[in-house]
């Protein structure tokens, strides 16, 4: 494994929360513990498990929108595990990140909120004002456009439908001219066709620029279309990575339901499963087991 | 545990229920005529002198001819106590939205003594009657315009930053968290999250504050002997109840007015 060109290296990273209850059981209760992972430029990762698995925590570690209480994140050569909100600030305008519930300022018009991409590189009292260069907003227009919605800039954004909204969120993120995209269960709140399309959105305009995308998501058909690797997260621990084809139905199945030890087993003595949508029934080795790094 | 299928249920809750609220009611009923006993008050004889306290009331408060020729001062005057309530709300938003910013927990600062410190003052000013600062700020400002609307200012302030916290904290969190994911600074976010998802919210206290207000300034000027209030107090107090009458239609007519106008400019900020 080379170790100095990773855009992104997660080490052992962990989040616990003190427990507040007093009483027997005073200590600490881990969402997310021992996490590894690196991403390489233009990487599309999508990260799967079960509700409360903690994918979203891990997201949120990944820019220190939550702070892990444990290991180290390496993005871009530097360590941003410690720093401080001044130099963050730099660093998060490199990391997008797109949400499960869009996060548009809905009152203000769709070209309003793709500018807002924009306020990390400007100063303060510009930045407040919302006074943007000329270039700045013929770009966000561009942005619309690609994403789809250019005769909608000036329509407010809680007038938009889920996937629109998705989208203007999408061309928010790549007027950061981010390295990285955090995408937390970006089709979550959407139908089938809009889930579709905000993913063919996403994969298009990431792969185009190069930018790595870490996606979490519900949908497992989604993720074996989509992704280069799938991480697999369950009560706070990686339980498998490797590529699509990887993922064999017995592997899905065991990331949300069973014990990783059984996975082998269950893999070998089951074929063919046939639910998450691959059909060739290759037993294929988990080549990440239980942490085991 | 009871047999399979045993259909002995207890249904005596529902009559202790319904015994329960008669009682209520009866005891409303036997202190209503305690108290009436008790000091001398009789329903009846109260309700029946109503319709000539009216009659009385619309004979000698009718404006009469001679009293409309008070009524460019009245109009003057109402129109002056009106732009002192307006001037005074406006200022205690401005200041109100200031502080509420800081002090929320959506968009304010990550100090939670500030943040304490800013709702205790809410509180404190907004707890503190209108006409107590009134009667207070008279010993130190004596009877001028000045002092009801330090008056109006005091308390609309302590009333609105109580609102505009409640607003803020209420704004959703998820654009305010996006912002911050991309970098954007502190005022960056107030000025492009916080202000945007609250400013509806804001200005329809804000208005509702001078509707109210407007009404508190008449009162607030039989204090400090200026205004719409004082007019009223001298003609009443002289027994000119014609031109006394005026005023109050004058200030009816005015507050409605203010009402229907801020109505509107609430509909077109939805």
């Amino acid at each position: 494994m080379s170790t100095s060109n990773h855009l992104l290296i997660i080490d052992d990273l962990g989040k616990s929360y003190e427990a507040r209850r007093r009483g027997a059981s005073a200590g600490t209760a881990a969402a997310l513990s021992g996490v590894n992972f690196t991403a390489d430029p233009g990487e599309f990762i999508t990260i799967i498990g079960p509700s409360g698995a903690g994918k979203s925590t891990l997201l949120r570690s990944i820019n220190r929108l939550i702070e892990p209480t444990e290991g180290a994140i390496t993005f871009d050569g530097r360590d941003i595990t410690h720093l401080k909100s001044g130099s963050l600030r730099e660093v998060h305008r490199e990391i997008a990140m797109i949400f499960q519930n869009y996060n548009l300022v809905y009152r203000l018009t769709a070209i309003q909120n793709v500018l807002h991409g924009r306020l990390g590189y400007k100063n303060a009292l510009a930045g407040s004002l919302g006074l943007y260069t000329e270039e700045e907003k013929l770009r966000a227009f561009e942005l619309l456009d690609e994403v789809g919605l250019g005769e909608f800039a000036y329509r407010r954004a809680d007038q938009l439908s889920g996937g629109q909204k998705q989208r203007v969120g999408i061309a928010r993120s790549l007027m950061q001219d981010p390295k990285i995209m955090l995408c937390d269960e970006p089709i979550a709140s959407l139908d089938p066709k809009s889930s579709r399309m905000v993913m063919e959105t996403l994969q298009r305009l990431t792969r185009q620029r190069g930018i790595t995308c870490i996606v979490n998501l519900h949908q497992v058909d989604f993720a074996l279309e989509f992704s280069d690797r799938i991480i697999g997260l369950r009560a706070g621990r990686k339980v498998f990575e490797g590529t699509p084809g990887e993922a064999t139905p017995a592997v899905i199945r065991s990331i949300y339901e069973g014990q990783m030890d059984e996975v082998v087993d269950v893999a070998v003595a089951a074929p063919d499963e046939g639910g998450a949508g691959i059909g060739d029934g290759m037993a294929v080795p988990v080549n990440a087991a239980g942490g085991a790094q | 545990m009871g047999t399979a299928g045993s259909t002995a249920r207890d249904l005596s809750w529902f009559r202790r229920r319904q015994l329960r609220t008669l009682a209520g009611v009866v005891a409303v009923v036997v202190a209503f005529q305690l108290c009436s006993l008790i000091c001398n008050f009789s329903l009846g004889y109260a309700m029946g002198s109503i319709p000539a306290a009216f009659a009385w009331m619309f004979r000698n408060f009718a404006p009469t001819a001679a009293s409309l020729a008070n009524l460019p001062m009245v109009v003057e005057q109402t129109v002056s106590t009106a732009l002192d309530s307006v001037a005074a709300t406006v200022i205690a938003a401005v200041v109100g939205i200031a502080l509420s910013v800081l002090g929320s927990s959506t968009v304010g600062v990550e100090c939670a003594p500030v943040r304490g410190a800013i709702r205790a003052i809410a509180s404190i000013f907004r707890n503190i009657p209108m006409i107590a600062w009134a009667l207070l700020l008279l010993l130190s400002f004596k009877q001028n315009e000045f002092t009801g609307f330090l008056a109006l200012f005091l308390t609309t302030f302590g009333q609105l930053t109580r609102f505009f916290l409640d607003t803020f904290d209420e704004i959703p969190t998820g654009p305010v968290e996006a912002l911050r994911s991309c970098g954007a600074s502190y005022w960056q976010v107030v000025f492009q999250a916080g202000l945007p998802l609250a400013v509806a919210d804001l200005m329809s206290w804000m208005l509702y504050m001078v509707e109210t207000n407007i009404r508190s300034a008449t009162l607030i000027g039989l204090l400090t002997g200026t205004g719409i209030g004082f007019v009223f107090n001298l003609y009443y107090t002289s027994f000119r109840y014609d031109t006394a009458g005026l005023v109050i239609i004058v200030t009816i007519v005015f507050v409605l007015a203010i009402e229907a106008v801020s109505n509107a400019a609430r509909r077109s900020m939805i």
